[in-house]
Parts: structure tokens; C-alpha cells; sequence
């Protein structure tokens, strides 16, 4: 039972890393560089799950993905399958919680990166995304770490959006605060106490190492 | 400096402290009924009522770790049980019998054997571990001779949320509490068919008077008040059946 919901959870904090990573990367390169006037409607759009509390994402999302909206329509008539209390669903809902965890980091180091790089790496005959990948992303390695690290433990606490849309299954939706939660209701406190020291510890890690990166050999 | 501190004090008073109160923790089923209830009794006593609701098994730990109360309205008797053994009540008794009613689409007919229908739907039930609707909801799913298995069970945190998923349209099917019926219909034409009470246990629900309430006089007045008609026909009013005095 706890470890259905570990590796549940585990899955989950990878699989949106992972989409993550690809949609921030694109995403952070261009807020980083452009000078459009939309930069800081874009900016503020990434950063809301930051401010916004997981039930006004919930309950958008459980409007917006049930079967009789849109989004939730047609991902049934695709796939056979709702995307609440699903792991799909799960996905979509993470990707958008931990948007700014990814996001951030990555800009931030893309900004960072001296201004000639790029041009230079140009003159000598590089691609646009020759250059990206040779040139700007391994300066950038420390921000594409911590992207990487802090959405996989935001991802790994969430808690709200998952209780409105998940349903609380068993090795699709019952993540592991979802399971704190439950044993806590339910007088279980071993569990509790095991799930609950196995996120302290883990995030305590993640963060030192996030921080730890900052001051390493790693430094850029 | 002073000045500073006066705010900050009185910004930490609880807003109905000038008031007669009598603080309510409401299982998510009875959260309509008890807002009818305090309604009345303000309207008769003056003591104003707040409100705290959710599922009876947070509540229950909730009260156990000094959580401001004065009087559980739970969804089950097991709950109001323990806190009378660990000295945490002053008084409980029954208030209300719990009906269970299944929700179908609108045009779907369930009078028509629910077996058939239900056979591989999904349905949304209260988790069996935390809401004693849950466990009556199962109860009843066996009683038609579907196991778990035979369906597709969504757990719901407590009845409430599985009254919210068949509102938007996220579940199709449900085993809903017939007092969360009317706030359903309001928002989504469904079709209902009554469970027989004999399908389950009793869903016996049980209030308790906490002893840390002991000396609130609003919370004595509502305790009273409880077992009168008037609270009584309000009860029957959200789809319970209420327990012979």
C-alpha cells in the first residue's frame, strides 16, 4: 500500500520533469532573449501557481477536464479514458503546479549567460540551435539542474490539486500526501509517520543539494 | 508601539467573540442540514452558530488535538464512541438516520436492475475508510452482488466531493447522500433511485456535546434544541430519517 503510493508518486514527479524540462527550455530561452511586449504577460502567466492557492487550479481543472468540456472530451474520444482520476490527469495538473519551478531557474541562468556567446558561436558557423545546444545549455547546466530537481520535489509534495481531481486510487491517483492524508483520518499514524519523515528527509536532500550546487565545482 | 500592539490584539480576537456562539464541526453530509438548523436557531435563541465541516474522520482527530469545538455532528456513532470513552464528550446521542441514494444520468431509468447498469461504470463513492457512507455505499454495491471489483470505484475525501463530481459531470454514477440530493439537482438534472434501507448497517449518525463545552451556555441551549420539532422536522426535510425518541 505505501509503496504503490511511492512509486506512484515517484512516477508521476518524473514523467512532468521530464515534460517539463522540454516545454521550460524553449520557453525560458525566449523570455530570456526577447523584447516583445508580451514578455511580462507570459512571465506573469508562468509564475501564478506560484501565488495561486492548488484549489483554484482544481477546480478550473476538474471543469475544464471532465468529459463534458472540451479538453476532457476529447482526450476520452482519444484515448478511451477521462483524464480525472487518471494519471494523465495527473500529469496535466503537475505540469501546470510545478510550471514555475522549471521555468525560473532556466531563465534565469539563460539570462546569466555573457551576451557575445551566442554571436560568437554564430561567427564560427553554428546554427541557431547548434549553438543552443552546444554553446548555451551546458553553461546553463546549473539551471537546467535545479529546474530539473525542484520540479521533481515540488511535484513529489503535491497535495490540493491532486485531492480535487484524482479520486484517491489506488496506484493511479493515490499519491503520497494523498496517502498522509488518508492515514492521518484514519488514526494510521505509522504510516503517516513513515510517508510524512520519508518527504521531510527527501525534500530536506533536494534542497541541499539545490543549494549545494550553487557554491561546487559545479558552479559555472 | 503601544498603538501597534493594540492593533495586532485586536486583530487576533476571534470576530464572534462578543457573541453567544455555539461552534458547530459538521460531517460533509449534514453541512445543508446544519446550516437549515442553525438558521432556526438563531432565529429562536439569538446564539449566533459557526460552522465547521468535513469528513468525520478529520473531524475526529481534529477534536482530539483541541480543535475549538462544541458540539460534532458526526456521520457515524463509531466516531462519537470514542470520544465519550476518552473523556473528549460530555454527552452523545442520536440525531439523524442516514439515506443513501444512487445518481444516474438524467433519461437513464435505475429503477430498472442497478446491476446491469452499474456493471463496469464508473461510480463515485465515499472512501469506505473514511466516510461511513463509504462503507454503506459498498455494502449496498455487495447487496446488488457487485463486488468492488465489478465496478469502477472513485473514492471521494468524503460524500461532498462525490456530490461535486457527479455536479461537473466527472462521474456519471454515484452513491450519494439523499441530504446532499437537493444542492445536486440544483445544478444537474439527474435521475435517483432511493437505496432500501435494508441493503446496509444503519448509517446511525451521532452528535456529541464535548466536555471542553461543558460551561457554553449557547452550546447547552443548542444540545437541548437538537431533539425538538423543530430541528427534528428540518432533519426529515434534508432526507434523513430521524431516531425514535
Amino acid at each position: 500500500m505505501i509503496w504503490d503510493a511511492v512509486w506512484l508518486s515517484l512516477r508521476l514527479s518524473a514523467v512532468t520533469t521530464v515534460i517539463l524540462l522540454a516545454v521550460s527550455l524553449p520557453l525560458a530561452w525566449w523570455l530570456a532573449n526577447t523584447r516583445n511586449r508580451l514578455k511580462p504577460l507570459i512571465e506573469a502567466l508562468t509564475a501564478l501557481p506560484l501565488v495561486l492557492p492548488p484549489t483554484v487550479l482544481g477546480f478550473y481543472l476538474l471543469l475544464l477536464m471532465s468529459p463534458d468540456a472540451p479538453l476532457g472530451g476529447f482526450w476520452l474520444r482519444l484515448t478511451g479514458d477521462t483524464l480525472t482520476f487518471n494519471f494523465a490527469g495527473l500529469v496535466v495538473a503537475s505540469c501546470l503546479y510545478s510550471l514555475p519551478f522549471a521555468v525560473q531557474p532556466l531563465q534565469t541562468a539563460f539570462a546569466g549567460l555573457p551576451s557575445g556567446m551566442m554571436q560568437a558561436a554564430a561567427t564560427l558557423g553554428a546554427a541557431p540551435f547548434d549553438a543552443f545546444r552546444s554553446v548555451a545549455l551546458p553553461l546553463a547546466r546549473r539551471g537546467v539542474l535545479t529546474a530539473g530537481v525542484l520540479s521533481f520535489a515540488h511535484t513529489l509534495g503535491e497535495f490540493g490539486v491532486v485531492l480535487m481531481v484524482g479520486g484517491n486510487i489506488p496506484g493511479s491517483t493515490r499519491v503520497i500526501s494523498v496517502e498522509i492524508y488518508s492515514a492521518v483520518e484514519t488514526l494510521e499514524y505509522r504510516t503517516a509517520h513513515i510517508l510524512s519523515a520519508g518527504l521531510l528527509v527527501s525534500s530536506f536532500a533536494v534542497l541541499v543539494l539545490v543549494y549545494g550546487v550553487g557554491r561546487s565545482r559545479w558552479r559555472v | 508601539m503601544v498603538r501597534l500592539f493594540l492593533i495586532i490584539w485586536l486583530l487576533a480576537q476571534p470576530v464572534t467573540a462578543l457573541a453567544d456562539t455555539v461552534r458547530l464541526a459538521v460531517a460533509a453530509n449534514a453541512l445543508p442540514a446544519a446550516e437549515a438548523l442553525a438558521r432556526a436557531f438563531t432565529d429562536e435563541t439569538g446564539d449566533a452558530v459557526s460552522i465547521a465541516h468535513g469528513a468525520t474522520g478529520k473531524l475526529y482527530v481534529q477534536i482530539t488535538r483541541g480543535a475549538p469545538f462544541d458540539i460534532f455532528l458526526s456521520a457515524d456513532s463509531a466516531r462519537p464512541e470514542r470520544l465519550m470513552r476518552e473523556g473528549l464528550g460530555r454527552a452523545s446521542k442520536p440525531y439523524a438516520l442516514g439515506r443513501l441514494v444512487l445518481v444516474a444520468p438524467e433519461g437513464v431509468d435505475p429503477q430498472s436492475a442497478p446491476v446491469d447498469l452499474l456493471r463496469g461504470q464508473r461510480i463515485a463513492l465515499a472512501d469506505p475508510a473514511l466516510a461511513p457512507y463509504g462503507v454503506a455505499a459498498v455494502e449496498t454495491l455487495a447487496a446488488w452482488g457487485l463486488g468492488l471489483d465489478a465496478v469502477q470505484p472513485l473514492l471521494a475525501e468524503n460524500v461532498g466531493q462525490v456530490a461535486v463530481w457527479l455536479s461537473t459531470g466527472n462521474a456519471d454514477y454515484g452513491l450519494l447522500a439523499a441530504s446532499l440530493l437537493p444542492d445536486l439537482r440544483a445544478r444537474r438534472d439527474v435521475s435517483v433511485l432511493a437505496v432500501a434501507d435494508d441493503l446496509h448497517a444503519p448509517i446511525a449518525q451521532d452528535a456529541v456535546w464535548l466536555a471542553s463545552a461543558a460551561e457554553v451556555p449557547a452550546a447547552a441551549r443548542f444540545w437541548d434544541w437538537l431533539g425538538s420539532d423543530t430541528a427534528t422536522a428540518i432533519l426529515v426535510d434534508h432526507g434523513y430519517d430521524v431516531p425514535a425518541r
